[in-house]
């Protein structure tokens, strides 16, 4: 039976779960863990994990698309050094197992959705429809945002 | 002893606790959980909770700040819009036991010296150097934004 506790403060929640855990790898009965919860939330942190990285490599090809939307923008030097601190992001979060659960061509959708969303005081240029570049190409370490932002021009 | 499988890969490590976890709830014998990280990341998941509410509220004062220095710049009625936002939020996430656990004095303070290194540019209005607002203050419904604004301007001689 799930604890209410749960729902009505996480934080304690949070604390009894874990007190509870350490009673229990010192070999103590403990009847009382709310392990519906607790399983779930042990589960997600991995989930949140993937999904960080997603966020890292959608909002990198955006900086990479607005950069080739709008080449005259005055903003064109920090769009770059955006890019670049979000690569670095995503490959210092990116572990093996996530690959599968990682679709550069829907991640690239995405971008391409929120750049079509942005309010920009002039019309963007053309962007690449679709995206051939793979996730190791994304994760590759030797791949610079001038680099990225080239690749993309190409397609 | 820690499982480096925690270091190496995350997301299949919390695959592995929470299987284990399962096993150990359905009354099985589990002599391989890494207790060390879960309990770590258990504490943590709490811990995240109540700095998000932290952020939140630094960044309501935050706004605050800028509208009570800045009164009449053009962005104003958006930074408004953003302290409802922000308090909106704070107090949907915000769960009893933070109490104890959150300084208002202290967020108040980062909040200061954020909006000091800014430039906000133009005359700008006298902040108040400390506050006496507290938890309750801000997460109450009633709190009504001039009154909040009013709170972080230095007062009139």
């Amino acid at each position: 039976m799930p604890d209410s506790l749960y729902d009505r403060d996480f934080v304690a929640w949070s604390e009894s779960q874990a007190d509870r855990l350490r009673r229990l790898a010192a070999g103590e009965r403990v009847n009382d863990l709310d392990w519906v919860n607790l399983i779930e939330e042990v589960e997600t942190l991995g989930r949140s994990e993937t999904t960080g990285v997603r966020s890292f490599l959608r909002l990198a090809l955006l900086h990479a698309l607005k950069v080739i939307a709008w080449p005259q923008s005055s903003a064109g030097r920090k769009w770059r050094n955006e890019i670049g601190n979000f690569l670095a992001e995503a490959r210092d979060r990116f572990t093996p197992s996530m690959a599968q659960a990682i679709d550069v061509e829907e991640v690239y959708r995405a971008a391409r959705r929120q750049l079509a969303g942005l309010s920009m005081p002039s019309t963007p240029g053309p962007v690449p429809e679709r995206l051939t570049m793979t996730l190791g190409d994304l994760l590759d370490e030797e791949l610079t945002p001038d680099a990225l932002i080239a690749r993309l021009r190409d397609e | 002893m820690p499982d480096s499988l925690y270091d190496r890969d995350f997301v299949i490590w919390s695959e592995t606790q929470a299987e284990r976890l399962r096993r150990l709830a359905a009354g099985e014998r589990v002599n391989d959980v890494d207790w060390d990280n879960l309990i770590e990341e258990v504490e943590t998941l709490g811990r995240s909770e109540i700095q998000a509410v932290e952020s939140l509220l630094e960044q309501a004062l935050l706004h605050a700040m800028k509208v009570a220095a800045r009164p009449d710049d053009p962005a104003s009625s958006h930074w408004r819009g953003e302290i409802r936002t922000f308090l909106n939020n704070a107090r949907r996430r915000h769960t009893p036991s933070m109490r104890q656990r959150i300084a208002i004095p202290d967020i108040y303070a980062d909040a200061l010296d954020a909006v000091r290194q800014m430039r906000l540019g133009g005359p700008q209005r006298p902040l108040r150097d400390t506050t006496n607002l507290t938890l309750a203050n801000l997460l109450s419904r009633d709190l009504d934004t001039d009154d909040l604004i009013a709170a972080v301007s230095a007062p009139t001689p």
